[in-house]
C-alpha cells in the first residue's frame, strides 16, 4: 500500500513562491513528512553533482553527508547515480534524514539502480516529487526538480559537476534565490571539479574539510571532518605496508607495479596487499588496488 | 545363401560397428536394403552393381537383402559399401566366409571398382579394435590414419580386384604410405616465431596466460583496445601442454571425423578462433538430419578463443554454459540424438566498457558502462575463473616472460597436476569441485585465515571462492609446490573481480 500525502506548499515555506510560481504541492512519499516541515529548514542541506563523478569525488560527498547527518543536519538531493546516491548514502549511514527529490512521480523509482536506497530513504526519510504519481522520468523534469531541492534547502553544497550539467542550474538557481554555495575545490584538470572550481573563483564557500558545512549551518561541532573514520591502525604499518602505501598513494596500481615501485618480492606485496585490504585501507578495483 | 560382414558407421564424432549381413535367394531379382540406412546408402545400390561390373564379377541374378544391424541405430554415409559387396561376393563364393571372421571392412565404391576413402576412418577403427575386431580391411588413402591406431592389423585396398587379388592368388598387399596432401604444412616457417618475450607492460596478462596453459582455467581478460589481449591469446599456444596419447587419439578421430581425413596424428592443442558472427549452431553444433559439430567440438582438449566477446550473440554465448559444466554438448533432434565431446578451455577478451578507453580516461557513466556488462549473462561469466582488467605497465619496461621458461613451469605444474588429481578423477586444477578441493588440496591455517577474511572482505559468491581456492592450488603448482601457502591464496586475488 503506498502512502502518498499531497503537502500545501504553504506549510513549506516562502521560498517556493519566488522560484516556482506555478507549484502548489508536493507529493510525499515515506515515514517522515515533518522534515519537510518550515522549522526544519536551517537544517536542510542540499547536495548536488554530477552523475559521473569521480571516486575520490563519491568518497568525499559521502563523508560530508555523513558529516552533516551526525550533526543533526538532513540531506536534500536528487537520488540520480554518482553524487547525489553518495550523498543520500551518507545520511542513511548516520541518521538516515534525508529528503531524495524525484524527477518522476514518488513511486516512480529512477534510476532502478537506487532502488535498494530508495526503499531504505522511505523508511527514514522521505522522497517528494511536484509529478503525479505515476508519472516516468524524462529529461526536462529534471531541471524543475532541481528547483525544488534548492527551495528546501538553506545551503546547497556542490561536490563535482561539469560546467553543462545538472549541477550548473542548481547552483544558478540557489544564487537567484540568495542562498549560499559551498563548494569542494578540485584538481584543475579534473573533468569534474571544473563547475566547483569556477563557483569557487565567483566567490562562493569552500570546503576543506566537513566541518565547514557545519560552521554554515550555524553548528559549532567538534567532528573531526575527514578524519573521522581514518582506522587507528595506520600509525602502525610496518616497513612493507607502509611502503605499498606510499605508492598507492600517487597512484593506482596491480601488484606487479607495486613490486617493481618498491623493490620488494612479488610475495612480500602479496601479504601486505592482504593485510591492507583486511584492514579496509586499500581495495581491489578493475584490476588494480587503490587506497579508500 | 547368406553373409555377415563387420563394419562401421559414425554417430556424432565416435565411430559404431555394424553388421552388413547380406541374404541372396532365389526369387524375383531386386536388391533391398533395410535398418535404417540414409540417403546415401540407399543409393549404394547402383555403386556396387557398377563397381562389380567393372570389376568383371557377375551380378548375382537373385532376390538381394541387405540388413544393417542392429537395426535401431541410425547409420549414415557409404563407409559399408565395400562389406556390402565383399557380402555379395561371399554369397557368391568367390571370397571365403571364413576369412572375415573378426574382420572389419570401409570403404566406398567408385563406380570403376576403385576403392574410395571414407571420412571419419580412425573413430571407425577405434570402435571396431574395442569390439574386438583384430584386422581391417581400409581405403589405401586412409590406411595411414588408421594405422595410427594401435593393436589392431591394418591393409590397404586401392580397387575391388586388387582385394580379390590379395585374398585368393596371394598378392602381394599394397604398403601403407604416408600422403602427402597436408600442404599448409609446407608453407614454412614464420620468419618471426610468436613469443611471449615480445609483450612488454603486461605482467599480469602473461601469468593469466601461464595459469591458464596449466590449469585449464576458464578466462576473461578485460582492457582497452591496443593493451595485448590479442597479442596475449595468439601467444597462448606456444606455451600449451602437449596432448596425452589417449588425447591425442581422441582428437586425431574427431578431426577425422570433421575433415574427412588426417594425414598425420595430432599432438597440440587446437585453438580455435570463431569470429563473433558465430551462429548458435556454428558454435555448439546441431544440424536437422545430421549431427554436424560445432566450434566447441572442434576446441576439444584445446582452446576456444571468443575475441570481443560482447559482439557475441548472447544467445550463442548462453548455450556454452552445457559444455563449460559437463565438458560435452548434447545435441537432440527429433530423429537422433548425439553427445559430442566438448572439453574445452574458454578464454575470451572484452573491452571494459563502451567508449573502451583506459579507466582514467573513460567518458562512460556508470549506467553506460553496467549495460554494457550486462550483455555478457552472470552465469556465464561466473564460469570464468580468472577474470582480469589489463593496463599497461608503465613500469614494466623489460620483457618479463619467455616461451621456454614459461613452457617448462606449466609442464612440471601439470605434471603435478595430474598425479594429484587423479586421486579424485579428473585431470585439470580447474576441474577440481569445491569437495575436491577440500579433499586433496587443502589449505593450511595461515592461508586459510587469509582466504576466508578476503572472500569476505570482497563479498565473493561461493563460485567465486571456489575459483580462488582453484587459482591458488595452480599458483603453488606452478612455482612447484607441494602446499598452497599463504603467499599463493593471495595473489589468486589478482585475477579475479567479482562483476556486477
Amino acid at each position: 500500500m503506498k502512502n502518498i500525502e499531497s503537502v500545501d506548499l504553504k506549510s513549506i515555506g516562502k521560498e517556493f513562491n519566488s522560484c516556482t510560481s506555478k507549484l502548489e504541492e508536493l507529493f510525499v512519499m515515506g515515514r517522515h513528512a515533518e522534515l519537510l516541515d518550515e522549522l526544519n529548514h536551517k537544517l536542510r542541506v542540499g547536495i548536488v553533482g554530477t552523475r559521473n563523478a569521480t571516486p575520490a569525488g563519491l568518497s568525499d560527498t559521502r563523508k560530508i553527508a555523513q558529516v552533516i547527518s551526525e550533526a543533526g543536519g538532513i540531506i536534500v538531493s536528487g537520488m540520480a547515480l554518482g553524487v547525489d546516491g553518495a550523498a543520500h548514502q551518507g545520511a542513511l549511514d548516520k541518521s538516515g534524514k534525508t529528503i531524495a527529490v524525484l524527477g518522476s512521480g514518488v513511486d516512480v523509482v529512477y534510476p532502478y539502480a537506487h532502488k535498494k536506497m530508495y526503499n531504505e530513504i522511505l523508511e527514514k526519510g522521505c522522497v517528494v516529487s511536484q509529478f503525479t504519481p505515476g508519472t516516468p522520468a524524462v529529461t526536462w523534469h529534471f531541471p524543475i526538480r532541481n528547483k525544488i531541492i534548492v527551495a528546501l534547502s538553506d545551503i546547497l553544497v556542490v561536490t563535482e559537476g561539469t560546467l553543462k550539467g545538472g549541477a550548473r542550474i542548481s547552483v544558478d538557481l540557489a544564487l537567484d534565490m540568495g542562498k549560499t554555495v559551498l563548494a569542494l575545490p578540485g584538481p584543475r584538470r579534473s573533468y569534474a571539479s571544473e563547475l566547483c572550481n569556477a563557483v569557487i573563483k565567483d566567490g562562493a564557500g569552500v570546503i576543506t574539510d566537513p566541518s565547514d558545512v557545519l560552521h554554515e549551518m550555524g553548528i559549532d561541532s567538534d567532528q573531526l571532518g575527514w578524519e573521522l573514520t581514518k582506522p587507528s591502525h595506520e600509525y602502525s604499518l610496518n616497513g612493507i605496508n607502509k611502503k605499498v602505501m606510499d605508492v598507492l598513494v600517487h597512484q593506482n596500481a596491480d601488484s606487479h607495479d607495486i613490486s617493481i615501485l618498491t623493490n620488494l618480492s612479488a610475495s612480500a606485496i602479496a601479504s601486505s596487499l592482504a593485510f591492507l585490504e583486511k584492514n579496509s585501507l586499500i581495495s581491489y578495483k578493475r584490476g588494480r588496488y587503490q587506497i579508500m | 545363401m547368406f553373409a555377415s560382414i563387420t563394419s562401421a558407421t559414425t554417430t556424432g564424432v565416435l565411430g559404431q560397428p555394424i553388421r552388413v549381413e547380406v541374404h541372396t535367394s532365389s526369387g524375383f531379382p531386386g536388391f533391398t536394403v533395410v535398418g535404417m540406412p540414409d540417403v546415401a546408402m540407399k543409393e549404394s545400390k547402383e555403386r556396387v552393381r557398377a563397381a562389380m561390373s567393372s570389376s568383371g564379377l557377375k551380378w548375382p541374378e537373385s532376390r538381394i537383402t541387405i540388413n544393417l544391424a542392429p537395426a535401431t541405430i541410425r547409420k549414415t554415409g557409404t563407409g559399408c559399401e565395400l562389406a556390402t559387396l565383399v557380402g555379395l561376393l561371399v554369397c557368391s563364393k568367390i571370397l571365403e566366409a571364413k576369412r572375415f571372421e573378426n574382420v572389419g571392412v570401409i570403404g566406398e565404391l567408385g563406380l570403376d571398382g576403385t576403392i574410395r576413402e571414407v571420412p571419419g576412418t580412425i573413430a571407425r577403427v577405434l570402435a571396431l579394435r574395442d569390439s574386438g575386431i583384430e584386422e581391417v580391411f581400409v581405403p589405401s588413402t586412409n590406411a595411414y590414419e588408421a594405422s595410427l591406431v594401435s593393436g589392431i592389423k591394418i591393409f590397404p585396398i586401392e580397387s575391388v580386384r586388387g582385394l580379390i587379388g590379395c585374398l585368393t592368388t596371394g598378392e602381394s598387399w599394397p604398403v601403407i604410405e604416408k600422403p602427402i596432401v597436408n600442404f599448409d604444412k609446407y608453407v614454412g616457417e614464420k620468419l618471426i616465431e610468436d613469443d611471449f618475450s615480445q609483450i612488454i607492460g603486461q605482467p599480469l596478462g602473461c601469468e593469466a596466460m601461464m595459469l591458464l596453459a596449466a590449469g585449464g582455467h576458464h578466462t576473461l581478460l578485460m582492457g582497452s583496445p591496443g593493451i595485448g589481449k590479442t597479442m596475449l591469446a595468439e601467444r597462448l599456444p606456444g606455451i600449451l601442454t602437449p596432448l596425452m596419447e589417449e588425447e591425442s587419439h581422441e582428437i586425431t578421430a574427431i578431426k577425422s571425423i570433421l575433415d574427412g581425413a588426417v594425414y598425420e596424428i595430432i599432438s597440440t592443442r587446437s585453438f580455435r578462433r570463431p569470429h563473433h558472427s558465430a551462429t548458435l549452431t556454428s558454435l555448439i553444433g546441431g544440424g536437422s538430419s545430421s549431427v554436424s559439430a560445432g566450434e566447441v567440438t572442434r576446441a576439444h582438449k584445446g582452446i576456444l578463443f571468443l575475441d570481443e566477446l560482447g559482439e557475441f550473440s548472447s544467445h550463442a554465448l548462453d548455450a556454452l554454459r552445457q559444455p563449460l559444466e559437463q565438458g560435452k554438448v548434447n545435441i537432440t533432434r527429433a530423429n537422433f540424438h548425439a553427445s559430442l565431446p566438448a572439453q574445452f578451455t574458454l578464454l575470451a577478451c572484452s573491452n571494459p566498457c563502451p567508449c573502451a578507453r583506459e579507466r582514467d580516461k573513460c567518458i562512460c557513466t556508470d549506467n553506460a558502462r553496467a549495460k554494457y556488462m550486462k550483455r555478457l549473462s552472470g552465469p556465464l561469466l561466473d564460469r570464468f575463473d580468472i577474470r582480469l582488467e589489463l593496463y599497461k605497465s608503465k613500469y614494466a619496461t623489460e620483457p618479463t616472460h619467455n616461451n621456454a621458461q614459461m613452457r617448462e613451469k606449466i609442464y612440471s605444474a601439470f605434471q603435478r597436476q595430474i598425479v594429484r588429481n587423479e586421486k579424485v578423477g579428473v585431470l585439470n586444477n580447474a576441474s577440481l569441485s569445491s569437495p575436491m578441493l577440500k579433499a586433496i588440496c587443502p589449505l593450511n591455517s595461515a592461508a586459510e585465515k587469509l582466504f576466508t577474511e578476503r572472500v569476505i572482505k570482497r563479498e565473493f559468491s561461493a563460485r567465486g571462492a571456489t575459483a580462488i581456492w582453484r587459482l591458488a592450488r595452480t599458483m603453488a603448482d606452478l612455482s612447484d609446490t607441494e602446499n598452497i601457502e599463504d603467499e599463493h591464496v593471495s595473489r589468486a586475488f589478482d585475477f579475479r573481480e567479482e562483476i556486477g
